[in-house]
């Protein structure tokens, strides 16, 4: 026999499955989707996890992506990355440059990371921010001869402002 | 025997609570696994002015969605940096996710991590991955399933222990969000050539964050590569096809559950592959795990028990003569 704590309770988790799988689909992307009801159903999804897609490796692998940084003031010049021998906070740190593959979002980026490397080295007066991405061959060119290589296609520069007397 | 009888029985014939207790242990450890492993990185990835600074997630992220940068005010009432706010917003989320393992206060402490859990994803989202995404969802679950009934503190002077009809529509819950889960993901994939002719595999193995091995040699076996492919999108688009059927579900629990040994194996990704293999058992693979505990391990514990209590009688027979 159904109770109505079951019946509440079933609907419940009906309704929540149904937002998981409309989020699934894409619902964000939809035509409407600024509507109070969608708005609303995103709120849901986002405050109890249904609101995710899962495009992991999909649809297809993008290329690597990692950041080179240039610090330099008046006396010393030298190249440093932010990865070090922690691997997960190295993988947290690729997938925030993973961003970089956005190009509207490459100016934002690209000023933050020079932000934190100047807070990080108070002392450098000037950060290049050098982005590169990885290209590897397909299977048949790497057969062939082809290599993978790393090709820079962000290169920016920020001065510290030095307030004047 | 009518649908609702077969809604009823599906959704809510008793069942045992311990696959939600072994989910929240799970979860829970997972949880300090994961915050022990960034504990160095805080302030790069979530501080004030982390590689991310708060100015910019505050302006893209919803302003309903909590995040670090709430705590801006109480900083400043304080006299405490914002930085050290978020030490010690870590230190509460851990407080919980040790409450939660132990089962003390089960939902207060699910929420406290929930949310908690979620004001860092909020303020880190362009550094989240998977691994996050579903520790959103399973700390959403602990709040609400009862999985502090079995093997916690708060249970530790009930006596008996019922199957419930809660357990089952709980783990009906999980069951059919990971379909979902597996069916978008393969979905997603099979959009994708990548997946078809073998390069997804080739490509991920070739990339320095992920690769783990010199894969290299794959190249001249794309056959293997484009089998992967296509095993990756059958497991994960058929999966609940074989996970259902119960027939093929220790197979299909199996199949998927070294799915996820391969990635944490291969791509490096440990902490998702464990939640994703958490997830797999407290919803499938449950009554495997204790199959084998009781026909494997058990034995050998009750072997070593006969064999020192022989140890003692023959110990107890020379010293009475």
């Amino acid at each position: 026999m159904f109770t109505w704590k079951h019946i509440c309770w079933i609907s419940f988790a009906a309704f929540h499955l149904l937002v998981a799988a409309l989020h699934a689909a894409h619902m964000e992307e939809w035509p409407g989707h600024t509507s109070w009801l969608m708005k609303r159903l995103s709120a849901y999804g986002d405050y109890t996890g249904t609101g995710n897609i899962f495009s992991f490796f999909a649809p297809n692998i993008g290329n690597e992506i990692a950041v080179v940084y240039t610090i330099a003031n008046k006396k010393k010049q030298q190249v440093t990355r932010l990865e070090g021998a922690n691997t997960e906070c190295n993988r947290r740190i690729r997938t925030i440059y993973n961003f970089f593959s956005i190009s509207e979002a490459q100016p934002l980026l690209a000023s933050s990371c020079a932000a934190y490397m100047l807070h990080r080295y108070p002392e450098s007066e000037m950060i290049r921010i050098t982005v590169i991405g990885r290209q590897v061959p397909d299977m048949q060119a790497f057969r062939a001869g082809a290599e993978p290589k790393w090709e820079p296609f962000l290169v920016k520069d920020y001065k510290k402002k030095i307030a004047s007397r | 025997m009518n649908r609702f009888s077969v809604l009823h029985r599906f959704f809510l014939s008793p069942s045992s609570g311990a696959p939600l207790a072994f989910f929240r242990i799970a979860i829970a450890l997972l949880g300090l696994v994961q915050a022990g492993w960034l504990a160095g990185s805080i302030a790069l990835l979530y501080g004030e002015n982390g590689l991310v600074p708060w100015a910019i997630s505050d302006g893209i992220v919803d302003p309903y969605l909590p995040q670090l940068s709430w705590l801006k005010p109480v900083s400043e009432f304080t006299g405490l940096s914002a930085d050290t706010w978020v030490y010690i917003i870590m230190g509460i989320y851990l407080l919980s996710l040790i409450m939660l393992l132990l089962g003390k206060f089960t939902r207060v402490a699910a929420f406290t991590a929930w949310a908690l859990h979620m004001m860092f994803i909020n303020t880190g989202f362009m550094a989240a991955y998977g691994v996050e995404t579903f520790m959103h969802i399973a700390l959403f679950y602990c709040i609400l399933m009862p999985v502090g009934h079995v093997f916690s503190w708060d249970a530790r002077w009930r006596t008996t222990v019922r199957d419930s009809e809660w357990y089952t529509l709980s783990i009906r819950v999980l069951q059919l969000h990971l379909c979902l889960v597996y069916v978008a993901s393969g979905v997603e994939k099979a959009m994708g050539t990548q997946w078809w002719n073998g390069e997804a595999i080739w490509q991920t193995m070739m990339q320095g964050q992920f690769s783990r091995f010199d894969m290299r040699w794959m190249a001249g076996f794309p056959l293997l590569a484009k089998m992967l492919g296509w095993s990756t999108l059958v497991l994960e688009t058929c999966y609940p096809l074989f996970i259902w059927w119960k027939r093929t579900r220790p197979y299909g629990y199996l199949a998927i559950v070294m799915l996820h040994l391969g990635i944490a194996v291969f791509m490096g990704l440990q902490l998702f592959s464990s939640v994703m293999i958490i997830f797999n058992t407290a919803a499938f693979g449950w009554p495997y795990v204790q199959h084998i505990y009781r026909t494997r391990v058990q034995p050998l514990y009750e072997k070593k028990k006969l064999h020192r209590a022989g140890r003692l009688a023959t110990q107890a027979f020379w010293n009475f003569e």
